[in-house]
């Protein structure tokens, strides 16, 4: 590879970083990201990053929520390993994508239900209180004309109120339909996803197992204590020797950053390697 | 009590989450769903999970089912004659037409 910096080219397969350089930088740099404004001050000719390439490429801090199994997948995966769940779980994703639970919010039908209730409610104790009132001037023998009419006025208001919170009911009755139609689409997509998610955990489970032989023979060959255990899941040790293990087991085109400050020389990587002085 | 259902993983951990952290409002855990005492904190608890993940929680009120109260008797009458037959292979609706009882069809097409 070739290493364009601050006008100076190197070309190597194991090249010094200056410290000034990111991470971020550096991630673009392999990648090759054209549109990026560091461009002038870091170059790097460098082979393509391949499948697992994102999950390895810095030993010295690898991804935190990854497993030995998970290096040692992407080591398998770079190296062509396929698989066996790939094609249920491209079926699964499929299914999924097609899944579409439309919102539904009932919110508003709720409340509809509720404040009809409630006008109901007041509208027949006003029905009563004027009836009262009503009666109580017949014993009297005052005048009942107007309570009469402001009765019939509220028997009026209260049957459109009964007749609103129906119709406020039945609309209620029609979304909650709606909605219990939509869970079973979101429970659906649920299942596919936990369908997802295990298929995919045991693909990793046996990509790592795989490469474990190989995995085994890299620990004796890296700087680090390591010890594997009967499988991927098996291993006692520190994250980084896993790590650089699986660099080893990987077969990678594109560099890898070694910020370990454990090799004096990297090839027993077997790899590109850009390396700075552990601070 | 309220029955709460999750729809999504995320649903589903946030439900996980507020069991846990308030063991004394949950009745049951189910999984993905939980049985929370009728009260204002259980309500409240319901709601915030509602307002967080939309739709994909639902939230229902639960009652015991009185049958002596709720349910017509030739209900539980089926029901029970159903339930301590002697011969056991035979599907209810043809149990039912031999005695009687309401069929599948007939009480499916009526609310309680």
């Amino acid at each position: 590879m070739r290493l364009h910096v601050d006008g100076d080219v190197v070309e190597g397969s194991a090249i010094e970083l200056p410290t000034t350089i990111t991470a971020a930088t550096l991630r673009r740099a392999i990648r090759a990201d054209r549109d990026d404004p560091d461009e002038d001050t870091l170059r790097l000719d460098c082979s393509r990053p391949g499948p697992g390439h994102a999950q390895l490429w810095q030993p010295a801090t690898p991804p935190p929520r990854l497993s030995v199994v998970g290096l040692l997948a992407a080591a398998a995966r770079s190296r062509g390993y396929v698989a066996s769940q790939r094609d249920e779980l491209a079926d699964v994703l499929a299914a999924l994508e097609a899944i579409e639970p439309r919102p539904t919010d009932t919110t508003a039908a709720r409340r509809a239900v509720a404040e009809s209730g409630a006008a109901v409610e007041r509208l027949r104790e006003t029905v009563a209180t004027i009836r009262g009132r009503l009666q109580a001037r017949r014993t009297t023998g005052a005048a009942t004309d107007e309570a009469t009419v402001d009765l019939a006025d509220a028997i009026g208001r209260l049957s459109e109120a009964e007749t609103e919170r129906v119709a406020a009911e039945q609309t209620l009755e029609a979304a909650e339909r709606r909605a219990r139609a939509n869970r079973t689409r979101r429970e659906h997509r649920l299942r596919l996803r936990d369908r997802a998610d295990n298929l995919e955990r045991a693909a990793r489970r046996e990509l790592a197992a795989r490469v474990h032989r190989q995995f085994v023979a890299a620990l004796a060959v890296v700087p680090g204590d390591g010890r594997a255990g009967g499988d991927a899941a098996g291993y006692v040790g520190d994250d980084v020797t896993a790590a650089l293990a699986a660099v080893r087991v990987a077969s990678l085109d594109a560099p890898v950053v070694d910020e370990t400050g454990r090799f004096a020389s990297a090839d027993c990587l077997d790899v590109p390697v850009l390396w700075r002085s552990f601070k | 009590m309220l029955l709460v259902v999750t729809y999504t993983r995320r649903a589903r951990t946030a439900l996980r989450n507020v069991c846990r952290a308030h063991e004394e409002t949950v009745v049951r855990r189910f999984g993905r769903a939980a049985l929370f005492d009728a009260t204002e904190f259980g309500a409240f608890l319901a709601l915030r999970l509602r307002v967080e993940h939309g739709a994909d929680v639902q939230i229902e009120r639960t009652a015991p089912l009185n049958e002596f109260a709720d349910v017509p008797p030739a209900v539980r009458e089926a029901a029970t004659a159903y339930a301590t037959r002697e011969r056991r292979h035979t599907p209810y609706a043809k149990f039912a037409v031999g005695r009687g009882h309401p069929s599948p069809a007939a009480m499916r097409g009526r609310d309680l």
